[in-house]
């Protein structure tokens, strides 16, 4: 039955994928200028260079035409050439891949391994000092936009010297502060959402309390919603990922991004949104495992 | 062997005097309102001995819940709690968590009202009696475990994949016998029992009753048992505490106080029971409702395949309903009782068969004006945060007519002063008034006789708050002619309320007749268990 599950999954996973290249050639389509487009300004080249170039591109091909010919270079592994680099945009894209996973593998557990103490210390005293100021730190740290917190991080690990350059140290501890006021609240909010439930009143009947009652008993009763939130962490990472790379030059896939989108390298634009998709699909996927798991009401029916 | 050590012998051969296990002295409750506080418990004294069984009898509301709760510590924190309980010389009013934490479970323990809501839906049910003897005992996970077993075992549930299920997997009396393991596995030696049969059908409360009385015996512990049914009561009680708006109001032997009740209330109690068992029959002509082979079946859809498993909720039904008339449909859960009630209000089309209506097809339009439904839980049927008159006023919008509010709410026994009142501050009794009173005002009122589906929405209330909707029903039903349709597995309200009974098993009609005929001969092996334990319980009173 699981691999049933699996299955299905896994192809909601592919059509999904499918959806999402055909979404950004249409939209990169869209977007304004092509890689050539600063090379027209040029006097020195003259219109028959310039087309020579376009159709050695292939930009003078329509949009079908060059979805068919990405697909067939996924089918190989090539995932296109990149005009900037004349390289294939796999090539281009593994080493930073790995070095994006890196960063939000490390900080996904780190926040997780903090947000489950956290969320349930808190929900387990309620409106006292430690919940009050979980609530207050988490509060301002959501309403921070990632990109000032990446700065002022950045700022501050500069002017005190204390982070290695170049070490995973800072972008983890930003990915980890972003990440972390969320689950902690939703990890807070689910528990208390089963606090109120009979069967914990009768568990404190039969004398069942502390750290047993709040991990053995209310959080296994709580991990539905949290698995599923587990699948959205990854793209929040992800996403924040990108960003925070840039900021701190990590040699990731966000800087690989941005410079790809600034120079209209088209197939280099699409390896690492499909590539990101796909860590998401994975993302959820597990989550869904998690949720198989935990909740034997799903994988138990009748 | 000295003087003094024969004497001390001999001093502990005499009897010693009765000792009080629990004693409880002006214990009262209150909850603090806007305006002043609410009294839930008014000096409350009692004492219980070692090995008594106190039943405590009373309706829904009367504060039988709170004061067990209070005992144990367990209500809220805005609860104000004062006097005194004194469980085998320790103070338990006022004491440290830490104190009460000892005592729960291990020397009073409780039995909770809702076997279904009471067990964790995430954790292996043999686990879950496990970890009740962690909390109190040092050993080892492994003993725990095969502890927990054998209380399960002395519980009733004996089977190994039972053991290891999780409660879903389970029936409502096989997680109240997971429940009692959980009270028995320390060995207290006070169980408060607070209304363990009252979500049972006859047959499993009566098998609860049975465990409940005998494991209280061989453990010598002492049993409170909180009931709104004297028969429960007397099968299994030594003393009874009857209580009314928090107080108590009579104590004594249990086959005195139910045979010659000195109280008032206790008197009103009692009466209310017989009489809803006393209703005269009723005839009717031409049929109001006619159903002809009926069936419904449902795709249980397979996971990746189209395919799957098919459930056969309706076998072909044909059954005929007068006007003023009440049909009664028992059977067990799964036969199809609730599909059959929503297949006639049409909310779930049928596969097949029609539901004619004064013999002709009836549009869908007529089916809103003239069946209506209350649902099983009618609390949860109604919007918390509507006001009582927005909830009364919903289906007049839809149909887009105007009524008097505040006299419907009088026909069904509400104060108009209810009118502004939020429905989530209502009580169980009245919201199943209140949403009495929306089904009638949704109907028809040009004069042509109506169809009122009650499904199963009695179950949930106290049996006296339970009598007098069933007088309310009766009423109604002679002023303005309602037909019901009543879907129960509890056989007395389907035997005092109906003109005739259908059983329903796996979709078909298994039986019909006269509800005193049934009673007493029955073919269905299913119904004779249910009927058997049904007169058991009542010889047992």
């Amino acid at each position: 039955m699981l691999r049933g599950y699996l299955l299905r999954r896994m192809l909601h996973g592919f059509f999904l994928l499918a959806g999402i290249s055909i979404l950004s050639f249409v939209l990169l389509e869209l977007a304004p200028g092509d890689f050539l487009g600063e090379a027209k300004l040029n006097p020195q080249l003259s219109p028959q260079t310039l087309l020579a170039l376009r159709e050695r591109y292939g930009l003078d091909q329509t949009l079908p035409q060059k979805y068919i010919q990405w697909l067939g270079s996924v089918a190989d592994g090539s995932f296109g050439i990149s005009f900037a680099y004349n390289l294939p945009v796999s090539q281009l894209l593994w080493p930073r891949a790995r070095k994006t996973l890196q960063l939000t593998l490390t900080s996904l557990a780190l926040s997780w391994l903090l947000a489950l103490p956290l969320g349930v210390w808190s929900a387990a005293g309620r409106d006292g000092w430690l919940d009050r100021t979980v609530r207050i730190v988490t509060s301002i740290l959501i309403a921070l936009p990632d990109l000032v917190l990446a700065c002022v991080l950045f700022f501050v690990a500069v002017q005190t010297g204390r982070f290695r350059s170049g070490g995973p140290a800072l972008p983890v501890t930003i990915l980890v502060l972003a990440a972390l006021p969320m689950l902690v609240r939703h990890v807070r909010s689910a528990v208390l959402d089963v606090s109120s439930q009979p069967y914990v009143r009768v568990a404190r009947s039969h004398g069942i309390a502390g750290a047993r009652l709040w991990f053995r008993w209310l959080l296994p009763a709580a991990a539905n919603p949290l698995c599923s939130l587990f699948g959205l962490s990854v793209a929040g990472l992800i996403s924040s990922s990108l960003l925070v790379e840039t900021v701190v030059g990590w040699p990731g896939l966000g800087p690989l991004f941005l410079e790809a989108i600034a120079a209209r390298d088209f197939y280099l634009v699409i390896g690492p949104v499909i590539l990101s998709a796909t860590f998401l699909i994975a993302g959820v996927l597990v989550g869904d495992l998690l949720l198989y798991a935990v909740d034997p009401r799903i994988r138990i029916r009748q | 062997m000295s003087i003094e050590s024969r004497l001390v012998a001999s001093l502990c051969m005499l009897p010693s005097p009765p000792e009080a296990l629990l004693s409880v002295d002006r214990l009262c409750v209150a909850y603090p309102l806007e305006h002043g506080n609410a009294l839930v418990v008014r000096n409350w004294t009692a004492s219980i001995l070692r090995g008594q069984v106190v039943g405590i009898l009373g309706a829904s509301g009367c504060g039988k819940t709170t004061a067990a709760l209070a005992l144990l510590g367990l209500l809220s924190p805005s609860a104000r709690v004062s006097g005194s309980v004194r469980f085998q010389g320790v103070e338990l009013i006022g004491a440290s968590e830490a104190v009460l934490r000892k005592i729960r479970g291990a020397q009073i323990s409780l039995i909770p009202q809702e076997p279904l809501l009471s067990l964790n839906p995430v954790i292996r049910v043999v686990n879950q009696v496990a970890e009740v003897l962690r909390a109190h005992r040092q050993i080892g996970a492994a003993e725990c475990k095969d502890r927990a077993k054998s209380a399960l075992a002395q519980a009733g549930l004996t089977a190994q994949d039972l053991q290891q299920a999780y409660p879903h997997q389970l029936s409502g009396g096989q997680r109240q016998r997971v429940l009692i393991a959980q009270a028995l596995v320390c060995g207290p030696s006070l169980v408060v029992a607070d209304e363990p049969t009252s979500a049972l059908d006859a047959v499993s409360a009566l098998e609860i009753v049975r465990v409940l009385r005998s494991l209280v015996r061989t453990a010598a512990a002492s049993l409170i048992l909180i009931a709104h049914d004297p028969r429960l009561l007397k099968a299994i009680a030594d003393r009874v505490l009857v209580m009314h708006d928090g107080s108590i109001v009579e104590e004594g032997p249990v086959r005195e106080v139910l045979r010659s009740p000195r109280h008032p209330y206790t008197q009103r109690l009692l009466r209310s029971l017989r009489d809803a068992a006393e209703r005269p029959a009723k005839t009717s002509a031409a049929p109001l409702l006619s159903v002809q082979g009926l069936t419904k079946t449902f795709q249980r859809r397979g996971r990746l395949t189209a395919s799957g498993r098919e459930v056969r909720a309706l076998a072909g039904v044909d059954l005929e309903l007068r006007a003023g008339q009440t049909l009664a449909v028992v059977g067990p859960s799964g036969a199809g009782k609730s599909t059959l009630a929503r297949a006639i209000a049409r909310l779930d089309p049928p596969d097949s068969g029609d539901v004619l209506l004064e013999g002709r097809r009836p549009s869908q339009e007529t089916i809103h004006r003239r069946i209506q439904m209350i649902f099983q839980d009618p609390g949860a049927s109604l919007n918390p945060r509507f006001s009582v008159a927005e909830a009364l006023a919903e289906p007049l919008a839809i149909q887009r007519k105007q009524s008097d509010l505040a006299a419907m709410l009088r026909q069904v026994g509400l104060p108009e002063s209810a009118l502004s009142r939020r429905t989530s501050q209502l009580s169980g009794g009245q919201k199943a008034r209140l949403a009495l009173a929306r089904a009638l005002t949704a109907l028809d009122d040009r004069g042509s006789p109506c169809i009122l589906i009650l499904d199963e929405s009695l179950a949930s209330l106290d049996l006296y708050v339970k009598a007098q909707l069933i007088q309310l029903l009766s009423d109604l039903q002679k002023q303005r002619s309602l037909a019901y349709i009543l879907i129960a597995h509890d056989l007395s309200v389907a035997a005092h309320m109906a003109d005739e009974v259908i059983v329903l098993s796996e979709g078909r009609i298994v039986e019909r007749g006269a509800p005193r005929n049934l009673l007493q001969s029955t073919r269905h092996p299913h119904f004779q268990a249910l009927a058997a334990a049904t007169l058991a319980l009542e010889e047992n009173a």
